[in-house]
């Protein structure tokens, strides 16, 4: 697929002025977005939609992947100045971050997190332009059994990776699936759940219920608590590169190991950038010869974290792309918008628009170009992004959500939808149930229905063929182990012990 | 506050000169809206937006395409139907309207519908992978010799695709279960199946294929045209094959029943320009997609004769309620 | 609000077994072979075991003094006025945007929205005019979604 005639194509389509400026207002949105404590990549990516709706393959994709980059590196900022985190994906090193503020280092920490997120950025995508068109090699001779396996190892993940009660996990994943038997069936053609109501044939629209889980429930979130006062900025004026060698000069092998662990955990289905920096984090703090600094303020963990949620952006577009199982909630959304621009995710994409797949290499590659001065300019801007007063923004930010639930079928009923499903997904948080997991339950579950109902048709309701596939029993083996380790390693542990 | 007040007089006055003064006068004054009834980005929308962009150019107002999706085509049917009979909310129909009522989703049959023109039609093609059988009478062969044993796959279950099969099967005067279907969401997961060997074949449309059949990747054996298709003119038709089938999707635009005459040929008179110009032959050969244009009666009839040959076939199939 | 684990789960078996029931009217493949109702079965059985394994915490945790239902430390009356609200403007929407069209509509909500979330009135009304029009320019006039366009025709 890489032939000469392909690259020219896809040079072709980002040298448009077009996709330029899209990206160009694709990366200052993403930074305004991820520079804001509690606006989220998720709330972007959904808000983004139904305006990339609209465009030509190309430039909604090129501004889906300058969007996220952008944010999760601007999560930083307000995570150094103010203690805030922007996204979560900035969670796992703010009190470094905000420990060396106080020393005053702030323009150095802020020009290492913009540093190191660009070459994460640039592994991550390595990773991806070189592990994708491989696995979809593979993924050709995928059939139904080999999918209802990778629909149980995605679901799989998303319950065990997801952090808290497994069983209040496993309750998410299952409102997910639930939710996803709304609507004609795959096996017979019978509206199941849809009380007569037209609206509901094809089950619930996924943006819509998207832009209320993350856009309403945070606004929901947000005008509930009384607002508190931003704290004070530490003044910032020294320039923001320099000293900035140093921490990575000596930080060279924890950053590239975090960047290639947060590209295998950005592949992984349903964990993201958040848990990318989180495990990197705790990877550094392991290998570290003064682990007791962690937290007190070391660019240790903020150079392994930073580096790998920049890493994990494009490793969860790994299986997005060959598989159509997504690797984060940002790529979930991204698949939605694969299926209503006709481009079926899945290995057939890399034969049939070859173009579109190298324009998002190249987008990934330009983003982390680009992803230096925008950094730079956020930097600049930040104190005056932060002082955008939060009962001015979120009255816009729920009108941009109505119109762009509205905007997909141009229905009204999309709009409660959303309106239910962001109350909804507010109830659930209180009481310490994952959304993640009901997000991926509503992305793969029409997968795993269909595959094994679809399975069982071929194979005339024998449960053989599951395993007698080599790649489909291995898949299946690997499911079962997932699930069944957790309970034999403690058994076999208290055997030892006994004996 | 001097600020505030400034800004609200930029703002108010943009807000007039926005929303101002509209004067009505001879049909088409206002923006017409076409429905379509699939999603943005796919086939039908393409149509869609080529029609509307060219129908623009023609009635000197805009025709916005809005993309009504939903239950396999019932929303944005509806939506047309129930629209206010002006001419001023037209819909792009497709074969389903004909189809979807026999399966009890919903009330309205093709005699509903204010035909206005009819734009494209795509037959139906036979397609295997391109390691399996040689020819039709190869694959035909295993069909009568294995019941049941063989599947193909296109579409859900009582879609257009599996109407084709049926049609095709019942046609060369086979059971309705001598081959078994396999529902998919659409034709490139049904291919992916194809290729994945876990179907044996796909009876999908001819342009929907191309793609793999370019690459060498699969086969078309027979298509179930009136004609052969211009751009493989070695595949037989059904017909020349000694089954008497023929079977294909087709668009057009539909209005709700009950506008005024003088509006309707207004319409048709703009959708047979546009039918007829450069852009619209140049984008229809560019997409594969079959041009076919039949003026609003005689696409009346079309489609009145297809909605029953629908129901024959899917009474026989089992599919019908 | 925070609820008792009891409540969460007796909530997931009454679901479940509701759904359960319910799609016992399903049609199947023929041959007796499970269709249209195999997957909800399997997961609201499953939905019923989850609700199960749900309430043991639940009594423990109302052994140690848990209410059914606790107010979360954040909780305080203003704020939930203003969830109520944000609600209500969604609503109002979803129901007046049709009679009133976008513009209309759009401008109320924004106006009310940030009023209960205490800005001064000048400031309210210039950034409701301001971002109604640049999201009616946007979507309706670059992006071509037809917003509601109401009784006043705008």
């Amino acid at each position: 697929m890489l032939t000469f005639e392909n690259l020219t194509h896809a040079a072709g389509l980002l040298a448009d002025i077009n996709v330029i400026i899209v990206i160009a207002l694709a990366s200052l949105y993403g930074l305004f977005v991820g520079a804001m404590p509690g606006l989220t990549a998720s709330m972007a990516t959904a808000l983004l939609v139904p305006v990339t709706f609209f465009m030509e393959p190309v430039p909604a994709l090129a501004a889906m992947v300058a969007m996220e980059a952008m944010a999760i590196f601007a999560g930083d900022i307000p995570a150094t100045l103010i203690h805030i985190p922007g996204t979560p994906s900035s969670a796992a090193y703010v009190e470094d971050s905000y420990a060396l503020t106080k020393q005053g280092q702030a323009s150095r920490v802020m020009g290492v997190q913009l540093a190191v997120s660009v070459i994460g950025g640039f592994i991550g995508t390595i990773i991806l332009i070189f592990l994708a068109p491989v696995l979809a090699e593979v993924a050709l001779n995928f059939s139904t059994y080999e999918y209802f396996w990778l629909a149980c190892f995605g679901l799989s993940c998303a319950v065990m990776v997801s952090g808290g009660s497994t069983s209040k996990a496993l309750l998410s994943l299952l409102i997910g699936l639930l939710l996803n038997c709304v609507g004609i069936d795959v096996a017979v053609g019978f509206p199941r759940f849809t009380f007569d109501n037209p609206d509901l044939f094809d089950g619930f629209s996924f943006i819509p219920v998207m832009i209320g889980m993350f856009g309403v429930a945070e606004i929901l979130r947000n005008v509930l608590v009384k607002e508190s006062r931003i704290a004070p900025f530490v003044a910032q004026t020294g320039n923001i590169f320099k000293g900035v060698w140093e921490p990575i000069a000596k930080n060279w092998g924890n950053m590239f190991r975090s960047g290639i662990v947060g590209t295998a955990v950005g592949i992984l289905p349903g964990a993201g950038a958040d848990i990318a920096a989180w495990v990197t984090y705790g990877l550094a703090k392991r290998f570290s010869k003064t682990p007791e600094k962690f937290g007190q303020g070391t660019y240790e963990g903020i150079v392994a974290a930073s580096a790998a949620n920049n890493a994990a952006l494009a490793g969860a577009w790994v299986p997005a792309l060959v598989f159509g199982i997504p690797g984060d909630s940002i790529t979930a959304i991204i698949i939605g918008v694969l299926y209503m621009k006709n481009l079926q995710p899945g290995p057939n994409i890399f034969v049939r628009s070859p173009e579109i797949i190298l324009a998002v290499y190249g987008t990934f590659i330009l983003a982390n170009i680009l992803l230096i001065p925008f950094g730079w300019l956020a930097i600049k801007l930040a104190s005056k992004v932060l002082r955008v007063p939060r009962n001015l923004l979120y009255p816009v930010i729920l009108m941009f959500c109505v119109v762009g639930a509205f905007a997909i079928n141009n229905s009204v009923f999309d709009i409660g939808v959303m309106l239910v499903f962001g109350v909804a997904a507010y109830f659930m948080e209180c009481n310490g149930i994952p959304v993640a997991p009901a997000i991926l339950g509503l992305v793969l579950g029409d997968l795993l229905e269909r595959s094994f109902m679809v399975s069982m048709m071929k194979s005339e309701w024998s449960l053989v063929p599951f395993f007698e596939r080599p790649i489909s029993a291995v898949l299946g083996i690997i499911v079962i182990l997932i699930w069944t380790t957790p309970v034999i390693i403690p058994y076999i542990k208290r055997k030892m012990a006994k004996a | 506050m001097k600020k505030c007040t400034k800004l609200f007089a930029v703002v108010f006055v943009a807000a007039l000169v926005l929303v101002g003064g509209t004067a009505y006068a001879k049909y088409p004054e206002q923006p017409i809206t076409l429905i379509c009834p699939w999603a943005a980005g796919g086939g039908t929308d393409a149509v869609a937006r080529i029609v509307a962009t060219l129908m623009q150019q023609d009635l000197g107002v805009p025709v916005n395409v809005v993309n009504r999706t939903g239950g396999n085509g019932v929303v944005g049917h509806q939506a047309i139907l129930s629209a206010k009979p002006d001419g001023y909310t037209i819909g792009l129909g497709t074969a389903e309207l004909g189809m979807l009522h026999w399966t009890g989703l919903t009330k309205f049959t093709a005699a509903d519908f204010n035909p206005i023109g009819c734009v494209n039609m795509d037959a139906a093609a036979i397609t295997v992978a391109a390691d399996s059988w040689k020819d039709y009478d190869a694959l035909m062969a295993d069909i009568k010799a294995s019941k049941g044993k063989l599947t193909a796959s296109g579409t859900a279950v009582g879609g257009i695709w599996h109407l084709a099969m049926e049609a095709w099967i019942v046609g060369a005067g086979l059971p309705v279960d001598q081959v078994r279907w396999i529902p998919t969401e659409g034709a490139n997961p049904a291919q992916q199946e194809l290729l994945a060997g876990g179907v044996n074949m796909v009876t999908c449309s001819l342009p929907e294929v191309v793609a793999l059949v370019d690459a060498g990747k699969e086969k078309v054996l027979a298509y179930m045209g009136d004609a052969r298709a211009p751009k493989y003119p070695d595949v037989p038709t059904l017909k020349e094959l000694g089954v008497p089938v023929t079977v294909g999707t087709w668009r057009g635009v539909v209005a709700p029943k009950g506008i005024p005459a003088d509006i309707t040929d207004v319409l048709v008179a703009s959708l047979k320009k546009a039918v007829d110009s450069k852009e619209f032959i140049e984008f229809m050969g560019t997409k594969n997609y079959g041009i076919k244009y039949m003026p609003a009666k005689e696409w009346g009839e079309f489609m009145i004769a297809a909605d029953e040959q629908f129901g024959s076939v899917m009474k026989a199939a089992g599919l019908s309620k | 609000m925070r609820f008792n684990n009891m409540v969460i789960g007796i909530a997931a078996i009454l679901s479940g077994a509701f759904i359960f029931i319910y799609s016992q009217s399903f049609p199947d493949l023929g041959d007796g072979r499970p269709g249209a109702s195999l997957f909800p079965m399997i997961l609201s059985a499953l939905l019923v075991i989850v609700g199960l394994v749900q309430i043991p915490s639940g009594v423990k945790n109302a052994k140690n003094g848990e209410t059914l239902v606790t107010r979360l430390p954040e909780f305080n009356l203003h704020g939930f006025c203003n969830f109520l609200v944000v609600v209500m403007c969604v609503l109002f929407y979803i129901y007046a945007s049709d009679f009133l069209g976008f513009i209309i509509t759009s401008f109320l909500i924004m106006f009310v929205l940030t009023l209960t979330l205490r800005a001064r009135v000048a400031v309210s009304i210039a950034v409701s005019l301001g971002a109604t029009l640049c999201v009616y320019l946007m979507f309706n006039k670059m992006l071509m979604v037809p917003l509601p366009v109401g009784l006043f025709s705008f």
